[in-house]
């Protein structure tokens, strides 16, 4: 199985149940109570068409190969490869060195093993992105500007903290060039601006408007409900590991073990990184001024993006973390290494220029004396430039030996799941009713979710992490489990040895302490079955098992049909006006009940009623009548998306129409 | 060499006053941002007396620009070293002073390289 860091492993239940339209509201995926996911539409919209090859047989791990690590790989040399290309149009070997520095950096690669896929893609195009707007900038004709809009959409697609990053990265380069360019007239600055900046950013806005739209509208901010946690000064402190040695020598500081917040030492052999890339502006020459220009503008580029990418870290990290308070956009990098993209695509073309010119230097030295014996060379093959770029090329691959030697962990370190996960999601699977599982401390990666049964982690229920606070609030929340739906209380088998840490090491007697703990807890009786993972079933409350919707009225009878994520439809008979409808969703004021009987001869609904809060964590709705009527359950936000998606699909049909038009036309 | 050791006490007797003002500014801003109040532009833009001490460098000696890609670089090259030798704290020192050494000779290129703009 390919999986590791934030990538999960999805059986094929939850697989299936991904394949779907973009919803405004996650029921399963990244919190089993359910989340808006507003504003993380933009990937799981490619992660629900990724999931739609599991219908033709795909696994998980076939489909994370195919459509999100490969193009990664692939996609980073060739976006590189074809950026220099803009540099060294006749030296194929110079751009394909440009394609193994992009590529086989320990940033990418630790990003890659850490499962970020969605950010390793828009790090593998955003060189592609940049060449698009440089020959954007140097020949604004419409073609491009819809070809640049595209390019910029796909990218914002996979990451907006990388789409940002290269944004500004075009930015600059606009304005750099016209220091040098001739000064437009109003003729002509219109015109320009128009197909350099207007028409792209605005294919790029209704490409992205059906998340875009709904975020506007009902104000949701994604990076602040992330809470303090992320978006606090004091996390952009702790969150940058990067020292500035490693962000100039582009090593990545978790590398190469890659455990969280775990730094190395500098390692010295990376030094030589940054005094090849620098040393390409010896070579400017004063009679080639393009070359000398692009030179300079990755130069500056590098040294920006060093500087930023050791976040709030010394020199002047004061400067970043007041960058990361008042600059818009800022707050997304709680982690600055994303910066690193911008050292990564500084390098990959500045090394391979010097790398060129070193070459063209020795080639041109076929003869050379040392202690008065004079040396001729005449080989082809067996040359002074090609022993150099030969040993450069080695020298890259000795920097990531950890991936030749087998010491990087993560999605690059194929693993087996264990037998016991496949026994309980054979136990889970075959329960035809909702319910969810708990998980103490944590949710292992294999553990069984779908959204028939989603899974919800204990250090997030109990916002501690905290194992002993933990198993002390559990003995106390009998009612609460009963309230959440939850039938089952699971301690995980930590076969990959990510729960059950001491000093970032598994420790076995925590796991085993946990299990004991949590037998003890009286409402909990353990199932046995599954091996070394620990099942309980949660005693079922007296008044009868609770389901998705439930009520603390006797006399209500409440059948539901889930239609999607953000639709339900309740069947409620025998109600009385004022009973409370408990919808075990996470509360968000945007879910609302539709009395349906009540619509009228437009089809407009009459009867709304809000959702108001139960208890700390979910939707509760008051009954506005008497008797037995349906409601439909709906997730508003929902309405925009779908908006905008129509929007979204005419504007792909029509740039895509326009570019294959145009094409034919060329 | 002795030529050499020769030619730079030299300059160093012909300087000594830029090198004096440029020691105690050092000096001096050292001790101010350590004062109250004072050093919270410490906490905000630490390295700040190192930056004083390259302008000044830049204003009094107008090193040459290549001269000052070249040490840059060469600094990187002399990390290398501290780095095997284990001078953690000597090590940051010359990366950062490197890094602004590069900086000022790509911001100084700019200029440089910037073509006389039409008239039309």
């Amino acid at each position: 199985m390919i999986v590791g860091g934030d990538w999960p492993y999805l059986w094929n239940a939850a697989l299936t149940n991904l394949i779907h339209f973009p919803y405004a509201w996650d029921s399963f995926l990244n919190n089993g109570l359910g989340v808006s996911s507003i504003g993380t539409l933009w990937i799981s919209a490619y992660l629900s068409a990724t999931s739609l090859f599991s219908t033709l047989g795909f696994s998980w791990s076939a489909i994370t190969i195919i459509f999100w690590l490969l193009p990664s790989i692939i996609g980073s040399f060739f976006s590189a490869y074809i950026l220099s290309k803009v540099f060294f149009k006749q030296h194929i070997l110079v751009r394909v060195l440009s394609g193994i520095i992009y590529t086989a950096n320990t940033y990418f690669l630790l990003v890659i093993g850490g499962g970020q896929l969605g950010v390793a893609l828009a790090y593998a195009i955003a060189p592609f992105v940049l060449y698009r707007f440089i020959v954007l900038i140097n020949n604004p004709k419409l073609y491009f500007s819809i070809a640049a809009g595209i390019c910029g959409a796909i990218v914002l697609l996979f990451d907006p903290r990388i789409a940002y990053i290269i944004f500004l990265s075009i930015l600059f380069y606009a304005a750099f060039v016209s220091l040098f360019e001739q000064k437009k007239n109003r003729e002509t600055l219109f015109p320009f601006i128009l197909k350099v900046v207007v028409l792209p950013l605005l294919i790029i806005f209704f490409l992205h408007v059906f998340w875009i739209l709904p975020l506007l509208i009902f104000h949701q901010n994604p990076v602040q409900s992330f809470g303090a946690v992320y978006t606090s000064l004091d996390a952009i402190r702790f969150f940058s590991f990067a020292t500035f040695e490693n962000s100039i020598s582009l090593l990545h500081p978790n590398w190469p073990e890659n455990i969280f917040g775990k730094t190395y030492f500098m390692k010295p052999e990376f030094i030589l990184l940054p005094v090849f890339a620098f040393a390409s502006l010896f070579f400017v020459s004063k009679k080639n001024l393009k070359e000398g220009r692009h030179i300079l503008f990755f130069s500056i580029l590098a040294v920006i993006g060093a500087f930023l990418a050791k976040g709030a870290n010394d020199p002047f990290g004061g400067i970043f973390v007041w960058m990361f308070g008042h600059v818009p956009g800022f707050i997304m990098f709680r982690d600055p290494t994303k910066w690193y993209t911008l050292v990564a695509i500084s390098y990959s073309i500045l090394i391979p220029f010097t790398i060129w010119k070193i070459y063209g230097f020795l080639k041109s030295r076929t003869q050379f004396s040392i202690l008065n014996f004079q040396f001729l060379i005449k080989s082809k093959i067996f040359n002074l430039q090609n022993f150099f770029l030969t040993g450069f090329i080695l020298y890259l691959f000795f920097l990531i030996r950890p991936v030749f030697l087998g010491q990087l962990d993560g999605i690059l370190k194929p693993v087996k799941v264990s037998d016991d996960y496949t026994k309980l999601e054979q136990f889970l699977s075959s329960q035809q009713t909702f319910s969810r599982t708990f998980w103490v401390p944590a949710a292992q990666r294999f553990g069984f979710y779908s959204s028939l049964h989603p899974s919800v982690s204990a250090r997030d229920f109990f916002k501690s992490v905290d194992n002993t606070q933990i198993i002390n609030t559990l003995k106390t929340s009998e009612s609460l489990l009963q309230e959440s739906v939850i039938k089952y209380v699971i301690v995980p088998y930590d076969s990959q040895g990510e729960i059950f840490l001491k000093d970032r090491k598994y420790n076995t007697e925590i796991y085993q302490s946990t299990i004991s703990d949590v037998k003890k807890i009286p409402y909990l009786k353990q199932v046995d079955g599954f091996g070394k993972i620990a099942v309980f079933e949660v005693d079922p409350p007296a008044a009868g098992i609770k389901d998705h919707f439930w009520s603390p009225a006797q006399n209500l009878n409440i059948k539901y049909k889930v239609i999607n994520p953000t639709k339900y439809e309740v069947e409620i008979k025998n109600a009385q006006k004022g009973d409370l409808l408990i919808f075990s969703e996470s509360y968000d004021r945007n879910w609302q009940a539709i009395m349906s009987s009540l619509r009228s001869s437009s089809g407009q609904a009459r009867l709304k009623v809000k959702s108001l809060k139960f208890g700390e964590r979910f939707n509760r709705f008051i009954l506005p009548e008497d008797g037995s009527y349906s409601l439909e359950i709906y997730y508003r936000p929902q309405d925009w998306v779908n908006i905008g998606l129509v929007i979204s699909s005419l504007t792909l049909i029509s740039v895509i129409t326009f570019l294959v038009w145009s094409y034919k036309k060329r | 060499m002795k030529n050499k050791f020769k030619s730079f006490h030299q300059w160093i007797v012909k300087n000594k006053g830029k090198l004096f003002t440029i020691i105690i500014v050092h000096f001096l801003l050292t001790i101010l941002l350590y004062l109250p109040y004072i050093n919270l532009i410490y906490l905000v833009v630490t390295f700040f007396q190192y930056l004083v001490d390259w302008i000044l460098i830049l204003v009094l000696f107008h090193p040459a620009k290549r001269k000052i890609l070249v040490v840059g670089i060469a600094l990187y090259g002399i990390n290398y070293f501290l780095y095997l030798l284990k001078i953690n704290s000597l090590v940051d020192w010359v990366g950062n002073v490197s890094y602004f050494m590069i900086a000022t000779y790509v911001l100084f290129s700019i200029r440089e390289i910037r073509k006389p703009k039409s008239k039309n």
